[in-house]
């Protein structure tokens, strides 16, 4: 009897033991290697590309969506066009990657090659981590006067330059054409604030005078989305930190003239509502409950695929002109890459026409080059195009600034909410907000 | 001269310093011993060293400072706030779960049909994951789109945002942790209503006493180890909120629901202040640390009733 219990202790002893060592479940990313393997080269321009270089090096990044399979065909590509390379690649999501990464640069197991968004790169600069590739913009690499300048000041901290545009998008303004012509306004683009606002406090609707509108104007979320405020504080002339990133720029009267107009419009005609994440705000707009939007590239199947009669266009002209914000993710070189000359390359290769074009029609993106604008290919796409024509108008939010997060979100964002939800003027957040930010500046 | 009474050969052999049994005892318990050690005591330690530097994430030479994390903690009006939600959520949550939970508990206990169903039907909530039921009662709560909105409009309720009001989304996050962790302490308190005697109530119902006397005087008592258990765990885990948080509101709006874990994570991995991070939650640490010894102290967990 004795012998049979320690026999069964034992066994179990054994089964717990070999749980916990089991193999860990596949990974759910793709094996690290670009796919298909026997992928042909394409048949493209390869002036100014070196196709007898030679390395191998490791590539991360975040396109875990539907963009995926159209990565993997451009690094496949890239593969077989240049013989003496290889690339190996990790595709997971962003947090996963960005967790990942910075105990990676401690442990030396760090990627040559890493897909960063521009709001995180001031930040790895200062921890030594880039590496400066200023000799890649020249006449025999890439020609920055075929970028616009917001993605060169995406990419530039302290004036040198640390990668090449992924991809790099603008946020503009989708409208819902049916709504506005059942409210008896034309569905055309608003061109000025004037006008937008018009349309906006038409189509906000509150019939039962609750207070809450059963149909807003506009939909917009203040958090986990692209914001609406840079556009808007640019369009009448402010700012939100001065060119080098030293001096905050909240309290600038252009600034504050701007968050009081737009934030009495929200506290006061309640145009919008507050509290949204960004997906809860493409819902809204989705849904019928609101006649406009702010947002990306990235919704625009959503809203087709709901069957809305929508029209993208760019953000109306405030009394300063009209600005969007740019935004995107970059290639960013890891400074103690061995394999700096083959980095290149790729950089290089996936702003040529083939890969730009093949990227642009399959996600539904515009090419990250200004010249490509005119392209017929990208011109018959009504969306990519509206996407294109605008990135000469974007600028870069709060470039150069190390403590991004902590700045955006913990200082810049609540003291406009403060204005929005009516509990302070523009003045008094602003200004203790200019005070705050100034202080995190200094210590960077 | 007499002889000692001890066993032949006594004087030659010396007792083992660890018995066999405790040798035993050791041999089961290394396992659990080495991963605690690894993955609670190293790291509490490392936490520590970390709270004392200057430590963003991806510092190579992180910048010995001292106590100047924790002083600039005490300035931090963000960390405050995040204590006095915590606080807030607590007070909300505990005597909550911990009422619902006595209250069902008694009722399933008088043994009416359908208790062993209704059992597990409260217990569901407690299976499936927080971040799960957090995602579901988003689009519940939802002031546009949800059900709540929809029927409390047609009940002529008024319309509240909810997870959007300041006012009212630690309201909203309160109850939904309360219809989550109810089910839990049920268990507990059931299975402990369970094992009191009915001779107890017997003798009583012969003294005279009615059932609120009862109540009081002999199910309450006979009940305090598990009320106990269920009250530090309900307070734990009050104090650690961090996943129906960061799925619910991420801790807004305007940092209305914002408790000291999730201001934690914001902190270590959002701003990459490792440092900083660490300090908030060492302090935190010191904080349940006390809480849990006063709760014991104060009721008394030694004594058997």
């Amino acid at each position: 009897m004795r012998k049979g219990h320690l026999l069964v202790t034992l066994l179990m002893l054994f089964a717990l033991l070999a749980s916990a060592c089991a193999a860990p479940a596949a990974p759910a990313e793709a094996p690290a290697a670009a796919a298909p393997a026997a992928a042909a080269a394409p048949e493209m321009d390869t002036t100014g590309l070196n196709l007898e270089v030679a390395g191998n090096f490791s590539y991360w990044n975040g396109f875990t969506s539907g963009d995926r399979p159209v990565m993997e065909e451009n690094i496949a590509a890239f593969d077989a066009l240049y013989p003496n390379v290889s690339v190996s690649m990790d595709i997971q999501p962003w947090d996963s990657l960005l967790s990942k990464l910075l105990p990676s640069l401690r442990s030396g197991s760090d990627p040559d090659l890493v897909t960063l968004d521009a709001s995180l790169i001031a930040q790895y600069v200062k921890a030594d981590a880039l590496m400066p590739v200023d000799d890649l913009w020249t006449e025999d690499g890439l020609d920055p006067a075929l970028f616009s300048e917001g993605i060169q000041n995406a990419m530039t901290v302290d004036g040198e330059k640390y990668g090449a545009p992924v991809i790099y998008f603008t946020t503009l303004l989708y409208m819902n054409n049916a709504m506005f012509e059942e409210a008896g306004l034309p569905a055309t683009c608003p061109a000025d604030w004037d006008e937008w606002i018009d349309a906006l406090l038409t189509l906000t609707v509150d019939e039962d005078g609750d207070g809450t509108p059963e149909q807003y104007g506009m939909s917009w979320g203040d958090h986990a989305a692209v914001s609406i405020w840079p556009s808007l504080v640019w369009s009448n002339g402010g700012d939100f930190v001065n060119a080098d990133a030293t001096q905050s720029m909240l309290d600038d009267p252009k600034t504050i003239e701007a968050v009081q107009k737009w934030g009495d419009l929200i506290s006061q005609d309640k145009i919008l509502g507050l509290g949204l994440a960004g997906d809860e705000a493409d819902v809204l707009f989705q849904t019928g409950k609101a006649a406009m939007t702010v947002s990306g590239p990235w919704v625009t199947t959503l809203f087709t695929d709901a069957g809305l009669d929508y029209q993208i266009c760019m953000m109306p002209a405030g009394p300063a002109g009209a600005f969007t914000q740019g935004a995107g993710v970059f290639f960013t070189v890891n400074k103690n890459t061995q394999a700096k000359e083959a980095v290149y390359e790729l950089m290089k290769f996936w702003q040529s026409d083939w890969a730009q074009l093949n990227w642009s029609a399959k996600t539904g993106f515009p090419p990250t080059r200004l010249d490509l604008a005119e392209n017929e290919e990208v011109m018959s796409n009504a969306l990519v195009k509206a996407f294109a024509d605008s990135m000469p108008y974007a600028r870069t939010y709060l470039p150069g600034v190390v403590e991004y997060s902590k700045i955006n979100d913990d200082i810049i964002v609540p003291a406009i909410l403060e204005v929005a939800r009516g509990n302070m003027t523009a003045e008094e957040s602003l200004t203790a907000a200019a005070a705050e930010m100034n202080k995190v500046l200094a210590e960077q | 001269m007499a002889q000692a009474h001890m066993p032949a050969g006594a004087g030659r052999t010396r007792r083992p310093l660890v018995s066999a049994q405790a040798r035993a005892a050791w041999l089961f318990m290394a396992p659990s011993l080495l991963l605690l050690i690894a993955f609670v005591v190293i790291p509490i330690f490392q936490a520590a060293w970390m709270a004392l530097h200057d430590w963003e994430l991806a510092d190579l030479n992180p910048a010995f400072i001292g106590v100047k994390n924790f002083v600039d903690l005490m300035d931090d009006g963000r960390f405050w706030n995040a204590l006095r939600n915590t606080a807030v959520y607590a007070v909300g949550v505990v005597p909550g779960q911990i009422l619902l939970a006595l209250f069902f508990a008694v009722v399933l206990n008088l043994r009416l049909r359908g208790r062993v169903f209704f059992r597990g039907l409260f217990f569901l909530p407690v299976l499936v994951s927080f971040a799960v039921e957090a995602i579901v009662w988003r689009y519940l709560l939802d002031p546009d789109i949800g059900f709540v909105a929809y029927y409390s409009r047609l009940a002529g309720l008024p319309h509240i945002q909810w997870l959007r009001d300041p006012d009212y989304a630690m309201t909203a996050v309160i109850l939904i942790s309360i219809w989550r962790w109810f089910g839990f302490n049920l268990v507990i308190l059931l299975a402990g209503l369970q094992g009191i005697s009915q001779s107890y109530y017997e003798a009583a119902e012969v003294d005279g006493a009615n059932n609120v006397q009862q109540f009081w005087q002999i199910t309450l008592p006979l009940l305090r180890p598990s009320l106990l258990f269920a009250l530090v765990n309900a307070v734990i885990a009050a104090l650690q909120a961090f996943d129906q948080i960061y799925v619910l509101t991420r801790g807004g709006p305007m940092f209305s629901t914002e408790t000291i874990v999730a201001y934690i994570y914001r902190q270590g991995f959002t701003n990459f202040d490792m440092g900083y991070a660490s300090a908030a939650a060492l302090v935190l640490f010191l904080l349940i640390f006390v809480v849990t010894i006063a709760q014991l102290r104060l009721l008394r967990y030694q004594e058997v009733p």
